[in-house]
């Protein structure tokens, strides 16, 4: 986990970021993709109306995965 | 600077009722927004002359700054820390690695409100300018936001 985290992290060279942002247009060439990530804002903004119940379900989550797989914190900033 | 956690309604009510022209912006904005991301801080990016507002606004709670407001404003942010940590950007505009600009004037006047409760509000940027916003950082954590960002942008 934490491997995986820390390239998260890495800062990519504009060439490679510019490259990521492209795939991202050609993914949005399909019109149902994103239709999961819509359908999951759709649950939590259901299940936590306000945005304080929102903010303090994220702080608990990141709390106890830090604790968890020992993520230091200033990688989950 | 470490002290207890603080309740997230207290950080958000001191960040609303601050009096500083504030825009939530970092991965708590897309938490606003309904994307339950991962996330430890807060991230705000304020007007270069409401840095004295912020820092009085958060002292109650013990939030002290990194950075002199002056220093703050010359390297263009700072950190509010009581061990949580709310990072501040100051610039007035901010450019994403290909050279774009966003300018925090333009940001502000298209910004959005968010009710914190029945009588405060925080200010977000609207979603294309959040987008940008994420392309400053670089990292493939900012690519997964935008691509998150982006399917709520194109919700029909």
């Amino acid at each position: 986990v934490s491997a995986s985290h820390r390239s998260e992290e890495e800062r990519l060279s504009p060439e490679e970021f510019a490259r990521g942002l492209a795939r991202i247009q050609e993914h949005f060439k399909d019109p149902k993709a994103g239709e999961d990530t819509r359908e999951l804002a759709a649950w939590f903004l259901r299940r936590y109306p306000s945005l304080v119940e929102r903010c303090r379900y994220v702080t608990r989550r990141t709390s106890e995965i830090a604790r968890g797989s020992r993520i230091p914190r200033e990688r989950l900033e | 600077v470490e002290g207890a956690p603080h309740d997230d309604a207290d950080i958000l009510i001191a960040l609303a009722e601050s009096g500083a022209r504030l825009l939530l912006i970092g991965r708590r904005a897309l938490v606003a927004l309904g994307l339950p991301m991962l996330t430890a801080d807060y991230d705000v990016w304020i007007h270069t002359d409401d840095i004295e507002r912020l820092n009085a606004a958060m002292a109650p709670l013990d939030f002290v700054p990194t950075r002199s407001p002056e220093e703050a404003r010359s390297r263009g942010r700072y950190v509010l820390e009581d061990g949580d940590h709310i990072d501040v950007m100051v610039a007035r505009s901010q450019a994403a690695p290909d050279g774009e600009h966003l300018a925090f004037d333009d940001a502000w006047s298209r910004r959005q409100a968010l009710a914190v409760s029945t009588s405060s509000k925080i200010h977000l940027p609207r979603l294309e300018d959040l987008i940008s916003t994420k392309r400053w950082g670089g990292r493939p954590r900012d690519l997964m936001d935008i691509e998150a960002l982006e399917a709520l942008r194109r919700a029909p």
